[in-house]
């Protein structure tokens, strides 16, 4: 049956492309070991397939090979990230840094795989089916060198600690709850869509459910995206704010997504989990950002507005529980008394000479690149400040990881 | 002068200065005023850039004229960059050549230049290392280094090895603004330009 058999080259070809990327050399064992777990995963694949016998029926090939080809979708591009996580460009001195704080993070057994993605966006893959235990991160090709933007590395650590810390289970009822208060509360501008329905019958109906469902998918998402920030801010302090707007702002006003807060109102938000974390708010920080809008009308836009008033009541529990996570796992403090210690070093065109943390390191480099009288004396590097900060706050990054090693 | 291990502790204990020697990640000054001898050891670091000769017929110092240092290193089409992470290692086959860096950061102040020469245990096995090693006061950067097996064994190399040294001098007629590198500021090794200075061009022209 040709079925049968494209369904086995298909596996078989993108099986041989597992194997060929893992054959090559990755800066770190993770990509190759990630690899390897994908490979056998197809493997199993092409079994299933193989104990096909010739008696069986149609049904069972066809279901059986859709099934078996569905790993493909879901594995390509994660053999793309592994490959490209061997680019020099990335900021390889980061990982070890990275990957000490994604296991102070989400525990020990924790896997990085650092990399670049080809889209304007940082990003992670959550919860890859059998590479659980992997968080990978990938800043934007055109950024990946940009050690600067490494804090946004931390909103995608907040991806893994928000599964790993089962906050979708956490939050769902009071995120159901507030939702439907809000329908409530709203319930003569929620007519104007359906009249059918009574106000008392509206939660346990499934003509509710039609409505209020996915305001609540929504405030999740939403919610999740605020926690990663959260998360990002809570590890790197006022350097995620600056790395947040050099990224996103202004954004655009005509491309909102339902899964994030408006661009504006996240900015608002990290302004006030930096009032916790007694993170000094860079200057104009919430204003660089313009007011987005969902380009939706009618029922969507409704939905939206409950969507996005819901995740609002829950941010400040959102933020006491970051708050908690901080000082359970010991995280340094953001608000970083010794970063100016640094950034004299930088001033003398050198590393930090006993760098503390990571955060440390980049909320220097933030400060540094805000100094533009820095290294006036230095006439050869006028020209050239951002790639030589670049180089200081790598080696800085790198003398942590000495240090951890050396001094046990 | 020539610096005593002593005194290179002292001066690397000198945090307050604001034109101080700087080496990162540094040794145990303890350990320094402890060893008596009149260096300091260098160890190898993560990046090594190899020239790709399947790309070059000859090597031609006329086309570096007018290129940016840091452009004219990174140009992939002449030369590969490696990394390799603490723990691993690359390895140096016969009569094949690498420009490499040290794990240190290293800043001369003004009144202090440097000479880099191998350790006698490398060049035994026959890995020879820097033949061009004067260190210029100022100089802010990792130190590229140009390593060689000259042996007949490919030889292991790893990231944190004990690699070269270095010697420091005071020098005599101390500038608060001497020739300024053009090497500053960079932690991967750093292939340079050739370019012909005026003399040079001159023979060249016919007349």
């Amino acid at each position: 049956m040709p079925l049968l058999e494209d369904t086995q080259r298909k596996l078989a070809a993108f099986q041989a492309k597992v194997r060929d990327v893992a054959s090559t050399t990755f800066p770190y064992p993770e990509a190759e070991a990630a690899l390897r777990v994908i490979e056998d995963k197809v493997q199993e694949r092409l079994d299933s397939l193989t104990r096909l016998s010739g008696s069986s029926s149609r049904e069972t090939v066809v279901e059986s090979c859709r099934t078996a080809v569905q790993i493909i979708p879901i594995y390509l591009p994660i053999v793309g990230f592994c490959l490209r996580s061997k680019n020099i460009n990335n900021p390889l001195e980061a990982y070890w840094p990275l990957l000490r704080l994604s296991r102070q993070l989400a525990g020990e057994g924790c896997q990085l795989i650092l990399s670049s993605e080809w889209q304007f966006s940082p990003y992670t893959y959550l919860q890859v089916p059998y590479l659980t235990d992997y968080v990978l991160i990938g800043l934007p090709a055109s950024e990946s060198s940009n050690a600067l933007l490494l804090p946004l590395a931390g909103h995608e650590l907040g991806h893994t600690l928000w599964a790993k810390e089962k906050c979708s289970n956490t939050y769902r009822p009071h995120v159901y709850a507030k939702v439907i208060d809000l329908f409530l509360a709203r319930w003569d501008d929620f007519q104007q869509y359906e009249t059918s329905l009574k106000e008392e019958e509206f939660e346990g109906s499934l003509l509710g459910l039609k409505y209020y469902q996915a305001p609540i998918d929504w405030a999740l998402r939403q919610l999740e995206e605020v926690f990663c920030d959260v998360i990002g801010l809570r590890l790197f302090g006022a350097a995620y704010l600056h790395a947040f707007a050099y990224f996103l702002a202004p954004g655009d006003p005509a491309a909102r997504s339902r899964h994030y807060p408006h661009l504006a109102q996240r900015a608002q938000y990290l302004a006030l989990a930096a009032a916790k974390f007694k993170v000094s708010l860079p200057t104009s920080f919430v204003d660089q950002f313009e007011e987005e809008n969902a380009g939706n009308q009618g029922l969507d836009s409704f939905q939206i507005a409950i969507a996005d008033e819901a995740c609002s009541q829950l941010v400040a529990d959102v933020i006491a529980q970051v708050n908690r996570l901080g000082e359970d796992r010991s995280l340094p403090d953001p608000s970083g008394e010794e970063v100016e210690t640094v950034v004299e070093n930088f001033r003398l065109l050198v590393p930090a000479r006993s760098p503390t943390s990571a955060s440390q390191v980049l909320n220097a480099g933030w400060k540094a690149h805000a100094r533009t009288d820095l290294w006036s004396e230095y006439e050869q590097i006028q020209d050239d400040r951002d790639r030589v900060l670049n180089e200081l706050i790598l080696k800085s990054l790198e003398a942590l990881e000495v240090s951890a090693r050396r001094d046990g | 002068m020539l610096l005593s291990s002593k005194r290179i502790a002292e001066l690397l204990d000198d945090t307050t200065s604001d034109d101080p020697l700087v080496i990162t990640p540094g040794p145990r000054t303890e350990d320094l005023r402890d060893k008596g001898a009149a260096s300091i050891d260098l160890r190898l670091g993560s990046w090594f850039v190899k020239p790709r000769p399947r790309r070059l017929s000859t090597l031609d110092v006329q086309s570096d004229v007018g290129q940016p240092v840091s452009d004219y290193t990174q140009d992939s089409r002449i030369t590969k960059t490696y990394f390799v992470p603490l723990g691993e290692y690359y390895v140096l086959h016969p009569r094949s050549f690498v420009l490499a860096s040290t794990l240190e950061w290293i800043r001369l102040p003004s009144g202090i230049a440097g000479y880099v020469i191998g350790r006698s245990s490398w060049g035994r096995r026959g890995l020879v290392i820097a033949t061009a090693t004067g260190v210029h006061p100022r100089f802010s950067g990792c130190l590229t280094l140009e390593l060689t097996n000259l042996g007949e064994i490919p030889i292991q190399i790893r990231p944190g090895l004990r690699i070269c040294q270095i010697f420091l001098h005071e020098v005599s007629t101390s500038s608060k603004r001497p020739e300024e590198s053009r090497f500053v500021g960079y932690r991967t090794p750093v292939l340079g330009r050739i370019e012909p200075d005026k003399t040079a061009r001159s023979l060249w022209t016919n007349p």
